[in-house]
């Protein structure tokens, strides 16, 4: 246990939370605004697909990152319009939603591609690694930044532009008002199926710049389901986190650490099957922890409020 | 003539809300209209404010026709409302609430510091004294309305609508929101009132409007007419004032010993309530809603476990037991809401009839259900209940709100405990409903049923009453006998801890 | 009499045109790969339906779909949006494989002693989700998803290191010992299709009059409808949704056993999973309004779809997941009630 193996964890702790910040925070602005969204899974994995194709098409990194958003966009969308307009249970479409993305993106690959499971050419062209001049000459933190791509760094910078634009504009004040109580907000004037709408579509930014991290960021490839439950993953961490944005940068960071856990320890005798499945051990065992600290806390204002004397009530009956 | 509206007329499938309903406010004048539950005043009202758009009818403001299609659309002809529901933002704070979509900007900023500011001048300049950092859910109701109001002066609004704005409120409160509106007239403003409280259109108002079955059914300045000719216009029969027979109190049914409960804030919402319902006898709980009432009668049916104190039922200690035994050892249960907790709307009437009949030997066997039982026990109660309902088998969201009230408290009658907790029996239903099941409630404690009723409506506690408890803040405030204090009195005990009152 | 017939063929109405339009979907999809829509659709159906072939492997797929489907009507029927069917249906997949080759006597034996091995796990899986969801107020959703990874790994651990077939031929096949006693018997010749999918059938029609005959059936369904409403009229809530939960398990496990003893004959690694069974037995009861009768149809029905899917891969060389598309589709319409909103349009 020296010094270059924490950075290597720190380094892959990072790479591995990115992908997952984009869906938390995807799945806490809709939270934000009262909708349940559970499509991101679907919305992540045809927008990492279709980052593919444009790459394979234009070789333009760019351009491809363009294509995930605006697929990310449009499925959004799609769900919204469904959750919002159609009053269709939200648990429903995001399943639907899933199961017909899921399916699209293998039709599609094997359609394009004439491959099955996995696509990979050398061709296809990789988010640029950013090493930053100055810092990847600094001994430790250098290597804990080591090969991060302007897309992993902009999830970081994501998560705090939602925070102050929840928080600090008049927008984002007007959105979390219409999460407290749409219909006071209605009865104010505000369309607020509009504004949810346009929260769950824009989502879809989120969700597709997360698509494009799994097939285009550390490594660069598509394969079938790439995404591994990284959007009900998400759901998990919105929920650690409250739905706030910073709430979602620590959960990521929980959920991205045993991420890279399991992935280092597979070089150990420990088995694939037990380090793969220590993302979702964690998740259970966090949302178990954050009950119980909370119910710990409850015990506690209440034994202090139990202190207090008692007190005689008047006339008995 | 400030706003007319003529000829309106709306319909919620079936049923006609308004039915060519026509009238007019004048510049700087307090118009009250008044009427039953369901008689179309807040339809007509929200019609106003663009809420709900009329199938027939035309709105003139200052003489100019309009088109009121949202509640935005009628905020720019300077109307305003204030729901019977608040429409606030429970966690933001008083200030945020009130400049919500006019709000003081600092680029795409929200202007925290000004807004407090504006909002603090604001509330001196009419009177209306609010904290604008306090979190609007801590607040008590009445200063909730007050933000409700500012929210309203701050739009600019020059026409107020007030919907029900007192039946929230302690007698204290009233008085208090009675003086503001008589100031806002006084600055120049031009209010509706809405209400079913005639004594206060005595006191207010300048003109009144009566409307029944969505009519307009009578028309007068204050000054030319009175309480008793309004009342009857409103019901078209005169009231009759309800007399108990008096009774000899049985045993003790139900107990409570030293209950308390403590919530999520740093308060306890119910606070040692220690009480007693014997045979023969209605106990009334007063206070303004929210006060403990729903606490406790969570605690007393078995939904919620208390954190300290006792339950006894004909002698049984029933603490923290479920609802299934407190029901089995004779509760029965008239909950607050019959949507909430009182019904399934989406099951059939059958299906919400059976609720707590389906342990019962006669309705099931060996765990399988014998339908045809179920469907006398339902047609039994529709006859019995003067329930409007077409057959067994129809949904429960079909019924309109007294006949869904009338199926649950029949439903719990019928179980025949001796002990009823009934909450809020009367809530949101017409005269008549409401009538018959005063009756039901009379005669159960005729017949030796323990019943504690809890209601914030004083009237009803005061003529049902054997006995009356006041809460106030989760405490029991006070204990009076029937006839030993007056509506003023036990108001006063509705919003004073009675230690400040005594001393 | 007659209004209750018609109350059917409405119930019917809906489904049906929203599975018109989700085949014309995929046959607009399948276009744009440059297949022609009207033979692939016929196709797909041909395949799936139109052959006693077809219709075998079909009823064949459809059970395992089916029990999956059961389980999810009792549970979301209930207010409980459980997820957790797949786990269920892995473990009591393995279990099964692992306990039948141990169980000495005559076939019966084997089978209802493994069957009840397999009941029992997927029983438990499911208390475990129940439990943790209802003891630590986290959402059910979520639980049950991460206990779905989880069952897969675990059983994917003892498939690959401790029960792996000594015998097999290929050494790569990650699967445990065949069986050779306790199979259950075939229903028509040597065509695929098994015992189980009447057993499945026979669950069926039983977990329908549970649900619509009894006190139990009774309190499940108003607290589906309204979770208050139940718990006002004393319906015990924790014991009522570990006891949904648990039966859930149990006929989730035992959709696992009966592919285990009628179609597999072994569990491998990934035989209930990459199908998506799961998946599509909760999409099924969705369908058909967690209604176990419906069920039936819908689960044969989305069998279908994957049967014809992997004729029209064979044939028009469009990849077959084209039919997941088609179920995505036909879900959200009917979730979204856009059929019944077009006939209300329709009437005024």
């Amino acid at each position: 246990m020296n010094l270059s193996y924490l950075t290597t964890v720190a380094n892959s702790t990072l790479r591995m939370m990115t992908p997952v910040l984009y869906v938390t925070l995807a799945a806490a602005v809709c939270s934000k605004v009262k909708i349940l969204n559970i499509s991101m899974e679907g919305v992540m994995l045809i927008s990492a697909f279709f980052a593919i194709v444009t790459n394979w098409f234009t070789h333009n990194v760019f351009l491809s990152i363009i294509t995930a958003i605006a697929i990310g966009v449009v499925v959004s969308a799609v769900v919204g319009f469904c959750i919002i307009y159609l009053k269709a249970q939200p648990v429903v479409v995001g399943m639907a939603c899933n199961t017909m993305m899921s399916g699209l993106s293998i039709y599609l690959l094997y359609a394009i591609f004439h491959t099955r499971g996995v696509f990979t050419d050398p061709s296809l062209q990789g988010i640029p690694k950013i090493n930053l001049p100055f810092i990847k000459d600094i001994p430790v933190l250098g290597q804990v930044l080591y090969n991060l791509t302007i897309v992993d760094y902009l999830a970081f910078a994501s998560a705090i532009v939602l925070y102050i634009f929840l928080y600090k504009t008049v927008l984002g004040y007007r959105l979390r008002a219409i999460g407290i109580n749409p219909q006071a907000a209605q009865s104010l004037g505000t369309k607020v199926e509009r504004y949810q709408f346009l929260t769950v579509t824009l989502s879809g930014i989120l969700s597709g710049l997360g698509g494009s991290l799994l097939s285009m960021g550390s490594v660069t490839l598509f394969i079938q389901n790439i995404s591994s439950g990284r959007g009900y993953i998400a759901m998990a961490a919105n929920n650690l986190g409250r739905s706030h944005p910073l709430g979602a940068l620590l959960s990521s960071f929980f959920f991205g650490f045993c991420q890279s856990l399991g992935y280092i320890l597979q070089g150990t005798s420990i088995k694939s099957q037990i380090t793969t499945a220590i993302p979702y051990v964690a998740t259970i065992l966090a949302l178990i922890l954050f009950t119980v600290y909370g119910r710990i806390q409850k015990a506690r204002r209440i034994s202090r409020l139990r202190k207090e004397e008692p007190r005689e009530t008047p006339a008995s009956l | 003539m400030l706003v007319e509206m003529k000829h309106i007329t709306k319909r919620y499938g079936e049923v006609i809300a308004n039915d060519d309903v026509s009238l007019a406010l004048e510049e700087n004048e307090i118009l009250a209209i008044v009427g039953e539950n369901g008689a179309g005043k807040t339809t007509i009202m929200k019609i106003l404010y663009g809420l709900e758009h009329p199938d027939a009818g035309e709105i003139f403001i200052r003489g100019q026709k309009v088109l009121i299609t949202s509640p935005r659309a009628a905020m720019a002809h300077h109307i305003g409302m204030v729901q019977q529901h608040f429409m606030l933002f429970d966690t933001l704070s008083a200030a945020e609430n009130i400049v919500y979509q006019n709000e003081i900007r600092k680029g795409i900023f929200f202007d925290h510091k000004k807004t407090n500011q504006t909002v603090l001048e604001l509330s001196q300049s009419y009177g209306l004294p609010i904290d604008p950092q306090a979190i609007v859910q801590q607040l008590p109701i009445g200063s909730q309305q007050r933000v409700e109001i500012l929210k309203i002066l701050y739009q600019q609004s020059q026409i107020i609508i007030f919907d029900e704005p007192s039946a929230v409120l302690t007698p204290l409160e009233v008085e208090e929101l009675l003086k503001t509106m008589k100031q806002l007239k006084a600055m120049g403003k031009s209010l509706i009132l809405i209400t079913h409280k005639l004594q206060e259109v005595m006191d207010v108002a300048d003109r009144v409007i009566v409307m029944r079955q969505g009519k307009v059914t009578f028309e007068s300045k204050v000054t030319d007419t009175n309480v008793k000719e309004l009342t009857y216009h409103m019901v078209k029969r005169h009231l009759n004032t309800r007399t108990l027979k008096p009774q000899n109190p049985g045993e003790v049914q139900l107990e409570l010993k030293h209950i308390s409960v403590y919530g999520n804030s740093a308060k306890k919402e119910l606070d040692d309530i220690s009480l007693c319902v014997r045979s023969f006898e209605i106990v009334g709980i007063a206070g303004v809603s929210g006060n403990g009432q729903s606490l406790l009668a969570r605690v007393v049916s078995g939904l919620l476990d208390s954190d300290a104190g006792e339950l006894f039922i004909k002698g049984q200690n029933l603490t923290h037991q479920s609802v299934h035994s407190i029901r089995q050892a004779g509760l029965s249960h008239v909950p607050d809401d019959r949507y909430l907790w009182g019904s399934a709307r989406e099951a059939t009437l059958g299906e919400n009839a059976l609720m707590g009949f389906e342990y019962r030997p006669d309705f099931t066997q060996k765990g399988i259900l014998k339908s045809q039982k179920i469907k006398h026990l339902t047609n039994s109660l529709i006859d019995r209940y003067q329930i409007k309902a077409d057959e067994w088998q129809q949904k429960m969201s079909q019924l309109s709100g007294g006949n869904a009230q009338k199926l649950v408290v029949g439903r719990e009658f019928e179980q025949n405990s001796e002990v009823l907790l009934v909450n809020e029996p009367t809530r949101g239903i017409d005269i008549g409903a409401m009538e018959f099941i005063h009756q039901q409630l009379v005669e159960k404690r005729d017949n030796g049923c323990a019943i504690l009723l809890i209601s914030s409506d004083l009237n009803e506690i005061m003529t049902l009453s054997d006995r009356i408890i006041v809460l106030f803040e989760g405490r029991i405030n006070a204990t009076f006998v029937r006839g030993e204090a007056d509506a003023r009195q036990l108001g006063l005990y509705m919003v004073k801890r009675y230690e400040e009152i005594e001393t | 009499m007659k209004k209750l017939k018609l109350e059917w063929l409405k119930a019917f109405r809906a489904p049906l045109i929203a599975v018109t339009i989700g085949l014309f979907f995929g046959g607009v999809v399948m276009a744009f790969s440059g297949t022609n829509p009207i033979t692939g659709i016929i196709a797909l159906l041909k395949g799936g339906y139109g052959s006693t072939y077809a219709l075998v492997t079909t009823l064949t797929r459809a059970t395992p779909i089916l029990f999956a489907a059961l389980a999810a009507s009792l549970a979301w029927g209930s207010g409980y949006s459980s997820m957790g069917a797949g786990g269920q249906m892995v473990l009591g997949a393995l279990v099964c494989a692992i306990i039948a080759p141990l169980v000495p006597g005559p076939g019966w034996l084997v089978c209802l002693v493994s069957i009840a091995a397999a009941v029992l796990t997927g029983m438990a899986w499911s208390l475990l989700s129940a439990y943790i969801s209802e003891r630590f107020a986290t959402s059910l959703l979520i639980i049950t998803l991460m206990c779905n990874y989880l069952a897969d790994g675990i059983a994917s651990y003892f498939t690959t290191y401790v029960f792996k077939d000594p015998f097999g031929v290929d050494a790569s096949a990650i699967q445990t010992q065949k069986l050779t006693v306790g199979v259950l018997p075939k229903l028509i010749g040597t065509y695929s299709l098994h015992t189980g999918f009447l057993l499945a059938l026979l669950a069926a029609v039983l977990l329908w009059f549970v649900s619509r005959k009894t006190r139990f059936g009774y309190q499940a369904k108003m607290n589906g409808l309204n979770v208050n409403f139940a718990r006002y009229g004393g319906v015990p809530s924790v014991k009522m949704m570990l006891l949904t939960l648990l039966i859930c398990g149990g006929i989730a496990g035992l959709g696992g056993a009966i592919e285990v003893l009628g179609t597999r004959l072994r569990y491998v690694d990934g035989m209930i999973t990459s199908p998506g069974y799961a998946w599509s037995g909760i999409i099924a009861s969705l369908m058909a309004g967690n209604h176990p009768i419906g069920a039936i149809i819908s689960s044969i029905f989305l069998a279908g779809l994957t049967t014809g899917g992997a004729t029209v891969e064979r044939q028009l060389g469009v990849a077959s997941e084209v039919t997941l598309i088609i179920q995505g589709i036909i879900t959200l319409l009917i979730t979204a009630q856009l059929v019944i909103k077009w006939k209300k349009g329709e009437k005024s």
